[in-house]
């Protein structure tokens, strides 16, 4: 199916209103499975890619009769088209990178999809910023126990669900939360939530730009919103992978947003998981309001100052890299959050943001592979966005 | 660090490779990497192909002849297990039990599993389950140069096989 039908329409992450705390942009659930009888992807010959992903999509296709419709394949695909479902969180990062013959079936909606072949054999993975994880979980485990029905899933008595990384055994099932925290950074209390996550065994990491974890921009941090140098091409995308393998330095991430995963698989049932991560989230909500509560009444002149140069700089700039959009974007977020600026829609925003990286500006916007002319496009976009928002 | 292959890109795969006894420390590229996998590039050391067995081995450790182990169901040396955590099939987690269990023991808070049961009451996959296992045994019998038990299996799987194109075809 030719990838084009993907990219008419926007995933309803972006396009329905928030009902989850502001500080949260996302929730995702990814679950790994592999068919017993095979070699996992890894060390899969092109027969057993073939066969492995005929027998998904011949089961897939009980639950999802359309499924042909919305299955997307490598070979129908070229790298920047790939790049693009990993900008929009259809697949994760590893799809670009692994080799070989892989696809991926997107539901209608663009929050469900089943990646075949990638680091195993079948990649649920779900993706909302309306829902709860609880509710997640729930869409991707009724799945799985559909499919499992026919399917002869790789499954130990004492190891549960086999995997190709030792990471991953057992549940299979990865929890995480990419979160907004600009008040956090601004008061200095990053070390108040690693004390949060440590006793649960939660991983909390901050997010650079691009393929390598060298990519991190100059820094971003709240407040301080300096000119950066435009970033290379490959670095203005902002992917989210399964292993958290290229997450960086917590002052070092870009926009202010922060990533929290689960990380344990034995030991602990998808239930506990959840009741643990869902714990940790609402304690670090918790904490991002006190600690805008406190900018509030202590720094209220400090930080209509900084939104209000991150207003100007979105209204004027000519060009944006990446790293510098997730700055500005930041702020202005937070602005209207607390009340102190408004004449936006946050959906427009967040599209905004979906639609400013390089893939995706490439593809909707036919913009070439140039650095600077990616650049000029996202400010045009943020100029066109903020052109009625101000302080209040 | 440098891939020290192609030594333009950044390394991010990094293994060791058991040459002729030795360990042999490699960081490669994506690009250089996926040469390496499919055999593709030139290198100076030996390019562990995948097999074709199809993780459906036996999970007796074989010895190849650096005296490296390797898994019968992929083909998957333990080298390469310990230093990427990555398994090659589901043959590898009967076949490297301890190496697993060890390394699980350091990235895990416990070794058992606790999540949800996995129950698949597909006739055609009950019925694949069981061709598989009659093959090992085949595969066991003809070892044992048992050759009166293993036709008897050999016809055995042959009249499963038959069966469960039948239930393809019908399904």
């Amino acid at each position: 199916m030719p990838i084009h039908s993907l990219t008419e329409s926007f995933p309803r992450w972006i396009t329905t209103t928030q009902n989850a705390p502001e500080p949260v942009i996302l929730y995702q659930c990814s679950l790994a499975r592999n068919l017993e009888g095979f070699n996992f992807p890894g060390r899969s010959s092109i027969e057993e890619r073939r066969s492995i992903e005929s027998r998904i999509l011949n089961t897939l296709a009980v639950v999802f009769p359309d499924v042909e419709q919305s299955y997307y394949s490598s070979a129908d695909m070229d790298t920047n088209m790939i790049r693009f479902l990993s900008e929009r969180r259809v697949v994760p990062y590893e799809f670009l990178i692994e080799p070989g013959l892989r696809g991926v079936f997107v539901d209608q909606k663009q929050t469900l999809s089943v990646g075949v072949n990638v680091f195993d054999h079948l990649l649920f993975h779900a993706v909302s910023g309306d829902d709860t994880l609880q509710h997640l979980w729930e869409s991707i485990d009724r799945l799985d126990s559909q499919l499992g029905k026919h399917l002869d899933y790789a499954y130990h008595e004492r190891y549960g669900y086999l995997c190709s990384s030792l990471r991953l055994v057992g549940t299979g099932l990865n929890l995480s939360a990419l979160l907004h925290l600009p008040a956090i950074v601004m008061t200095q209390e990053i070390p108040r939530i690693i004390e949060l996550c440590r006793p649960r065994r939660l991983l909390f990491r901050g997010l650079s730009l691009g393929e390598t974890k060298s990519a991190a921009p100059a820094s971003t941090t709240a407040g301080k919103i300096p000119r950066t140098d435009v970033e290379p091409v490959l670095q203005q995308s902002l992917y989210l992978d399964a292993f958290s393998s290229f997450h960086t330095n917590l002052d070092e991430t870009v926009g202010n947003l922060f990533l929290l995963n689960s990380q344990d698989t034995l030991g602990v049932s998808e239930g506990e998981m959840l009741f643990q991560i869902e714990q940790v989230i609402a304690a670090i909500i918790r904490e991002e309001e006190k600690a805008r509560e406190k900018l509030l009444s202590n720094q209220r002149e400090r930080l209509l100052d900084h939104i209000g140069r991150a207003l100007g700089i979105a209204r004027s700039a000519r060009l944006l890299g990446m790293g510098e959009a997730l700055a500005l974007a930041s702020m202005i977020r937070l602005g209207t959050a607390l009340g102190l600026a408004s004449g936006y829609n946050q959906n427009a925003l967040n599209r905004a943001i979906l639609e400013c990286q390089q893939a995706h500006l490439q593809i909707l916007h036919e913009i070439p592979a140039n650095p600077v002319a990616l650049a000029a496009e996202r400010a045009r976009m943020f100029r066109a966005l903020f052109s009625g928002t101000d302080l209040n | 660090m440098m891939c020290n292959f192609c030594k333009k890109n950044l390394a991010s795969v990094k293994f060791t490779e058991v040459v002729d006894g030795k360990a042999i420390r490699h960081a490669l590229c994506p690009d250089c990497y996926k040469a390496f996998q499919e055999g593709t590039a030139s290198f100076s050391f030996p390019i562990p192909k995948p097999e074709s067995s199809g993780g459906g081995g036996k999970a007796e450790v074989n010895i190849d002849r650096s005296g490296q182990t390797k898994c019968p169901g992929c083909g998957l040396m333990a080298a390469f297990l310990l230093e990427l955590g990555q398994a090659g099939c589901p043959t590898c987690f009967t076949a490297f039990e301890k190496e697993i269990d060890a390394m699980l023991q350091e990235i895990q808070p416990e070794t058992s599993y606790r999540g949800k049961v996995f129950k698949c009451d597909d006739d055609r996959v009950r019925l694949s389950k069981d061709i598989r296992e009659k093959r090992v045994l085949l595969r066991q019998m003809v070892k044992e140069e048992n050759y009166e038990e293993a036709a008897r299996l050999r016809d055995e799987i042959a009249r499963m096989e038959r069966k469960a194109q039948e239930t393809t075809v019908s399904g």
